[in-house]
């Protein structure tokens, strides 16, 4: 398969809080849900989780690590957001770094529903507004 | 169950590199170029650096129950690498700037740990800091009671007006 350029801009952002118990790509997926929005991309994140299971291996999904002991602290955040073609609701694939109450620190790729906020969670995310491909 | 998400929109953003001097800390570098620049609201994403001192705290449950979770005392990670940071700027007490940064470092003795950053305790180390900034206009976090934790954190705001005009 070939690479593609894809041309296009930016639209709005977005200034997020989550709230308690709620999860993080869940809540970045319905975000996107609420608004209308199709692809976007989350620029940063931080906050804190009572848990987090986290991919560590893209080959073998089941390779998780859990991370436990609130407060588990969001460090940092990356990600973006797409229609699944399956569902045609919008999707979220989440990377970030967290560490736990002792500071240890963890990697991977946010499961969905294995990560509820427990403080409060700010995020940004910004809209893509895919126009044309400009190369293939 | 669905997300109770809090959000506001904007479609006016601006977008900046900043560069915090050599022994500046990371508080200082930040809220005296923003200051001067009439920026109140942004999100920050640090590149990895070096710095010359770095301290974090961790956020084990609060005891008594009085609020959710308690900040411990600062943990001294000395000199060490700035491997990630995320952080907003925004609206703290009394209207005054507040930054809020979570980073993960890498210490001198190779350990990896990381958690609320002491901004103003965090000072780069001898090439200084960049860091991609995004200003938003008629929008950003100010501070606020959460009912469910006690605690005064970030909610996100729209105003009628824009508050910079860069």
């Amino acid at each position: 398969m070939d690479s593609k350029l894809i041309g296009g801009r930016y639209g709005r952002v977005f200034s997020a809080r989550l709230l308690c118990n709620d999860d993080l790509v869940e809540s970045v997926e319905e975000l996107c849900a609420s608004n209308g929005v199709r692809n976007a991309i989350v620029k940063g994140g931080l906050g804190s989780l009572f848990r987090a299971r986290l991919e560590q291996a893209a080959a073998d999904p089941s390779r998780t690590v859990e991370v436990q002991g609130y407060a588990v602290e969001l460090l940092s955040l990356t990600g973006s957001v797409a229609i699944d073609a399956g569902t045609g609701r919008p999707a979220a694939a989440l990377f970030g770094i967290v560490a736990d109450n002792r500071g240890a620190s963890y990697a991977g790729k946010f499961v969905r529903g294995a990560a509820p906020t427990c403080v409060t969670i700010e995020l940004t995310v910004q809209e893509w507004l895919p126009e044309a491909v400009v190369a293939s | 169950m669905s997300s109770r998400v809090l959000a506001v929109d904007d479609i006016e953003v601006d977008c900046f590199q900043l560069h915090i001097a050599a022994g500046q800390s990371i508080w200082a570098g930040v809220h005296q170029a923003l200051q001067q620049a009439d920026i109140h609201c942004a999100q920050i994403e640090f590149a990895s650096a070096w710095l010359r001192a770095s301290v974090y705290h961790t956020a084990p449950p609060e005891a008594s129950g009085t609020t959710l979770v308690k900040y411990g005392a600062g943990i001294d990670a000395g000199a060490a690498l700035l491997v990630s940071a995320n952080a907003t700027y925004g609206y703290g007490n009394g209207g005054a700037s507040l930054l809020h940064c979570h980073g993960l470092l890498l210490a001198a003795d190779g350990r990896m740990h990381g958690g609320h950053l002491d901004t103003s305790r965090c000072i780069a180390g001898t090439e200084g800091l960049r860091a991609q900034v995004m200003a938003t206009r008629n929008s950003g976090f100010e501070l606020g009671l959460d009912c469910t934790s006690n605690m005064r954190v970030f909610h996100p705001v729209r105003w009628p007006e824009a508050r910079h005009g860069l």
